[in-house]
């Protein structure tokens, strides 16, 4: 049974991987943003501990469980296809590589194949990597930081409508991790949020607003090293496929849910 | 299985038609309490002087009156009702017979009696108990396993002094029937554990059993794995120190290498001078034991992707160079870093198989005359040359960990070289599969690996004072709720 | 068996497919001159192109200049980059030197080919020169190593320079100029407003900028009588509404005399002039637009354009 779960810690893994590839919305105040990321945060947190008690409370086999297994599955699907694109997009933009569409089927096997439990270590070790990241980034945007960029006269509140970041990890906790950790699974909106958050607050005093986020990476700069925002892609790019990976474990559980699928599909290296 | 016969005759005639060839073969027709036997022994294994002094000495005591003196009347004397230092399980068919005579017993053989009765007179010449060269160290014992089974299990015993110990011995189902022990510690060991490696090693059948690793594929089933989950050593203060976290360990006569299992990862980054030490150095050699490692593997790698596809992490200083030395020569990066590498390893291969009076030399004469050339041609430059070196040697740290970390910096060059950043990704997590994927006996490989888990551990990536350490004993077979290998809640000392 | 041997082979050729084997031969840029001329631009590519050597001691990389012209500015760096021996990389082109001369337009321009491009960076940092492309290429022609003391005085005077994603801002643009031994900086400065005019700046005006705006580094300044020599300056401002009060506090170079009270006397006056110029001139140094936004809310906003500037008292204070 452990093996079919994964932890928390990759479920948060993969939400931080995809909100730091979210896109933000164009020219909003940060205090605006602030307000109406924490609202959308408590809403999907409330929505996550909803449908924690959904499937807990639920028969498996019932309609509602099915009809509700298949949407998710959708939506991981999609899920899978955007995290793929951006993935690639970074590949062929920073890179100029195309070998992550060359590496497609040995990622797809290994996230099929693979029991949940095994991509537990490497979300562990990947959790590392991003907070070393994350370090880094900051020693090297620190310095180009100015509080009065966070107040712009001139910004107005945005016409478009506010998108609720939703991902298929808020609504599928307890058929993915172990039941103890459920408890802290429902807060992932937050983590999502307070990555956003991250982003926007960094983008907003180092240049005030009205650059693509890519710009915050390549205006790094430390000492000796003129440039580290092809590394930090890099982490990315490994827990993007990561997430590939994951997504694909996750649709594989979602799918053995639904349909009976055979055993012994685990793997031993 | 053959019993032996009562008549004597045909008990040497069965054996002449065995061994009647061999020029080792001794058979010596002797009377003894006035009955006809033969001794039978093989020559350079059992000790002849030995033999005949006690038997001289123990038929020199006891006399029997003539009408006593049947073949089972003698046997059952010899046995049982005399001084003779003889075995007390006596040979009963021929099978018995000629592993016992192949173990350099001399075992006598009576007329009339369908027994035989061994004696332990073994003068085998073996190789001395001497320091093994793959495992160096400072401080500590500087014995190492001898080829004999037999003397490995003394040198054990000398160690662990209490009565935990259990070595047992049984012989594989091999042609040449070689012996092997298992040895664990009652009271530590994992019962059921024990007992099913005991069956595995019963039930496996290999063509030839050289040394321990030969038992591998019977102990983990599998096409391919990267990392192995067990360790060998060639020290009993070693083998003494995980007997006693309960581990098992698998010896084979005829090598000096046990077999250890299971084995965790970070054992590999620990040796024998680590509780010798001060915490302080130890816990410094550890990180740089974790850092060679890693920099064995992904050095070469990493160093052609940030070459080809990353130039700005490197100081522009270093990159014109290597940009000045690619130019200069006529292959690409990577398929040149392939290239240095194989030939390092070609190297190191001649260098340790050819005889050790020319092994100096010519490793000299390839390493720095071969390089110096090919650089001075143009065919090789001098930055891959040295990363290549700087990996060769980093990766003789960890020797344990040689053949994975070898072929794991191949591959992570041909991916960093071919498939560039999203390559290198890719390698890293086939590191990180690999690694979390291999266990043994429901033991996984990493746990309780402190990174990242809780590198700060008291004996993990650094060490804390053995005072300290001594506090909790440490046992691999942890279980938590009375379940195996859930999770460890607090990693703990491991002993060398 | 046969089945899965042609399904390995199938995988094999699909990730041999977009695999390939880069080299590391590329002309890294590492500074770029825009200069435009009319209706055309002209540019030139400081790069970096090393020649063979396999024995890696013997190789050197000295900067060359490229130059190209074109109507617009990607075809002005298109032809540039054809003067190069190989593919020109921009990851490390980490300056943008262009005319005293030009204006706003230019900058503009340059990033919006920095976000679709990738030919530079958006944090390239920024210097005004007084020598054009002709100059700066017979310059080069009669000083073979002049282009590698251009980007050591880059390098050196880097932490004073704005970068490129600040043109909308006011910045402080030193003004290079070519010497008999190299390169330096000259003793004006430009200061261009965030409304968009530009204003000339001497010492001790620029240093007293460079102070109030938290720029790092070393700072000299020459007063009657006395050069401070200033490491670090922090500033702190208190605000109501009817007065401003500033505190410098500034740490003295090492071993060197702390200043006496004549010299913050000085500064304090040179500090509350400044800022009251600047101010008039439409330029907030001290950000108190923000900071009366954050106290007073957008009633209590305070504009160079619209509010005369605030009484100012400045409090200098070295340790």
């Amino acid at each position: 049974m452990e093996q079919d779960r994964f932890t928390t810690q990759a479920a948060a893994l993969s939400i931080f991987t995809a909100a730091a590839a979210e896109g933000l919305p164009d020219g909003i105040p940060l205090r605006l943003f602030l307000l109406k990321g924490l609202c959308s945060a408590v809403l999907l947190t409330v929505l996550s501990a909803f449908s924690v008690t959904f499937w807990q409370g639920r028969e498996q086999n019932a309609f509602p469980a099915v009809a509700a297994k298949t949407a998710l599955l959708f939506l991981l699907l999609a899920e899978w296809c955007t995290t793929f694109a951006r993935a690639q997009q970074v590949c062929r933009q920073e890179f100029g590589s195309m070998a992550l569409v060359g590496l497609l089927p040995l990622l797809l096997w290994a996230g099929w194949k693979l029991p949940p439990a095994r991509w537990n270590a490497p979300a562990r070790v990947l959790w590392w990597f991003v907070v070393l990241g994350l370090l880094v980034l900051f020693a090297g945007l620190a310095g180009q930081m100015q509080w009065y960029r966070l107040w712009d006269p001139e910004l107005q509140a945005p016409t478009e409508p506010w998108q609720v970041p939703l991902y298929g990890e808020y609504l599928l906790l307890p058929l993915l991790c172990p039941e103890a950790k459920l408890c802290r699974g429902v807060f992932l909106p937050f983590l999502g949020f307070g990555v956003q958050l991250a982003l926007a607050a960094a983008m907003a005093l180092v240049f005030g607003g009205g650059y693509p986020e890519q710009e915050l990476l390549r205006a790094w700069s430390a000492g000796v090293f003129s440039r580290m925002d092809a590394l930090l892609l890099w982490v990315w790019l490994t827990c993007a496929m990561f997430r590939m990976c994951f997504l694909c474990g996750c649709i594989r559980l979602l799918a053995g849910r639904i349909l009976p699928m055979p055993s012994g599909s685990e793997v031993e290296p | 299985m053959q019993q032996l016969s009562r008549d004597l005759a045909e008990n040497l005639a069965a054996l002449d038609a065995l061994f009647g060839a061999s020029a080792d073969y001794y058979s010596k027709s002797i009377t003894i309490y006035h009955c006809r036997g033969n001794i039978v022994l093989f020559d350079g294994m059992a000790s002849l002087e030995s033999l005949w002094q006690l038997l001289l000495e123990g038929a020199s005591r006891h006399t029997l009156p003539p009408e006593q003196c049947t073949g089972p009347q003698v046997f059952r004397l010899i046995l049982q009702d005399s001084v003779f230092p003889a075995e007390s399980q006596p040979v009963e068919d021929m099978e018995d017979l000629i592993r016992r005579l192949t173990a350099g017993m001399a075992v006598l053989l009576l007329d009339g009696c369908p027994k035989g009765i061994a004696f332990s007179v073994q003068g085998l010449k073996f190789r001395s108990v001497e320091e093994p060269e793959g495992e160096g160290n400072l401080r500590g014992s500087r014995e190492g396993f001898a080829d004999l089974l037999r003397i490995n299990l003394s040198l054990l015993r000398r160690l662990i002094r209490s009565g935990d110990l259990v070595q047992e011995v049984a012989q594989a189902d091999t042609p040449a029937k070689t012996e092997y022990g298992v040895c664990y510690c009652r009271s530590v060991a994992d019962p059921a554990m024990v007992q099913r490696v005991k069956q595995l090693l019963a039930a496996a059948k290999p063509e030839m059993l050289l040394d321990s690793s030969y038992f591998m594929p019977w102990l983990l089933p599998g096409r391919w794995r990267l990392f192995v989950p067990v360790s060998y050593t060639q020290r009993p203060a070693v083998a003494a120190a995980k007997l006693c976290e309960g581990r098992i360990l698998i010896l084979v006569n005829g090598s000096p290498s046990a077999l250890v299992l299971p084995a965790l990862f970070c054992e590999n980054f620990e040796c024998l001078d680590d509780y010798a030490s001060t915490a302080v150095f130890s816990s410094f050699l550890r990180l740089l034991k974790y850092a060679a490692f890693y920099l064995t593997v992904f050095l070469p790698g990493v160093f052609v992707c940030l070459a080809v596809y990353l130039p700005e992490l490197i100081p522009p200083q270093l990159l014109y160079k290597i940009e000045a030395a690619e130019k200069a020569t006529p292959l690409p990066l990577f398929a040149e870093m392939l290239l240095v590498m194989l030939l390092l390893e070609v190297i190191r291969e001649a260098g340790l198989r050819m005889p050790q009076s020319l092994g100096h030399s010519v490793s000299l004469v390839a390493a720095l005359i071969l390089g110096d050339a090919a650089i001075a041609t143009g065919l090789m430059s001098t930055p891959v040359i040295f990363v290549a070196s700087i990996t060769s040697i980093a990766v003789f740290v960890t020797p344990a960990l040689y053949e994975s970390a070898t072929l794991l910096r191949l591959g992570v060059v041909l991916a960093a070289g071919l498939a560039g950043p999203p390559g290198l990704a890719a390698a890293f997590f086939a590191l990180l599969l690999a690694l979390s994927g291999t266990g043994i006996m429901g033991v996984p490989y990493l746990t309780p690996h402190p990174f990242p888990q809780n590198p700060l551990s008291e004996d993990g990536v650094i060490r804390r004072d053995y005072r300290r350490l001594s506090r909790r004993h440490f046992v691999i077979w942890q279980k938590e709720g009375g379940t195996k290998w859930n999770r460890i809640a607090s990693p703990r000392r491991r002993r060398r | 068996m046969k089945n899965k041997a042609i399904l390995f082979l199938a995988l094999a050729g699909w990730c041999l497919l977009f695999l390939r084997c880069e080299t590391t031969e590329k002309s890294m840029v590492r500074a770029l001159y825009l200069s435009r001329q009319g209706g055309s631009w002209e540019a030139a590519l400081l790069y970096q192109a090393p020649e063979a050597a396999a024995d890696a001691s013997k190789a050197t990389a000295a900067l060359r200049v490229g130059t190209g012209k074109g109507e617009d500015l990607a075809a002005a760096l298109s032809a540039a980059e054809e003067t190069l021996p190989q593919t020109a990389d921009y990851r490390l082109c980490d300056y943008l030197l262009f005319p005293e001369d030009s204006d706003r337009t230019t900058l503009a321009d340059y990033e919006t080919l920095v976000l679709t491009d990738q030919r530079g960076r958006t944090a390239s940092r920024m210097i005004c020169t007084d020598f054009d492309l002709e100059e700066l290429r017979m310059a080069a022609e009669k000083t073979g190593d002049l282009p590698d003391k251009l980007l050591d005085k880059l390098k050196e005077s880097a932490g004073l320079l704005p970068r490129l994603y600040q043109r909308q801002e006011t910045i402080l643009l030193p003004v290079l100029e070519i010497t008999d031994t190299g390169f330096a900086l000259k003793d004006r400065e430009q200061l261009w407003t965030a409304a968009g005019s530009k204003i000339q700046l001497e010492e001790p005006r620029t240093v007293m900028f460079r102070l109030l705006s938290g720029t790092g580094g070393v700072h000299r300044l020459r007063l009657e009588g006395q050069q401070l020599n200033i490491r670090r300056c922090s500033v702190s401002v208190t605000m109501t509404r009817t007065l401003v009060r500033l505190r410098l506090d500034c740490q003295n170079e090492y071993g060197k005399a702390l200043p006496g009270e004549e010299s913050c006397r000085q500064l304090e006056q040179l500090c509350e002039d400044t800022v009251r110029q600047l101010w008039q001139q439409q330029v907030d140094v001290l950000h108190l637009q923000q900071a009366a936004a954050l106290r007073y809310g957008r009633q209590g906003m305070l504009s160079p354009t619209k509010n005369a500037c605030p009484r100012l008292e400045a409090d200098v204070h070295f340790y």
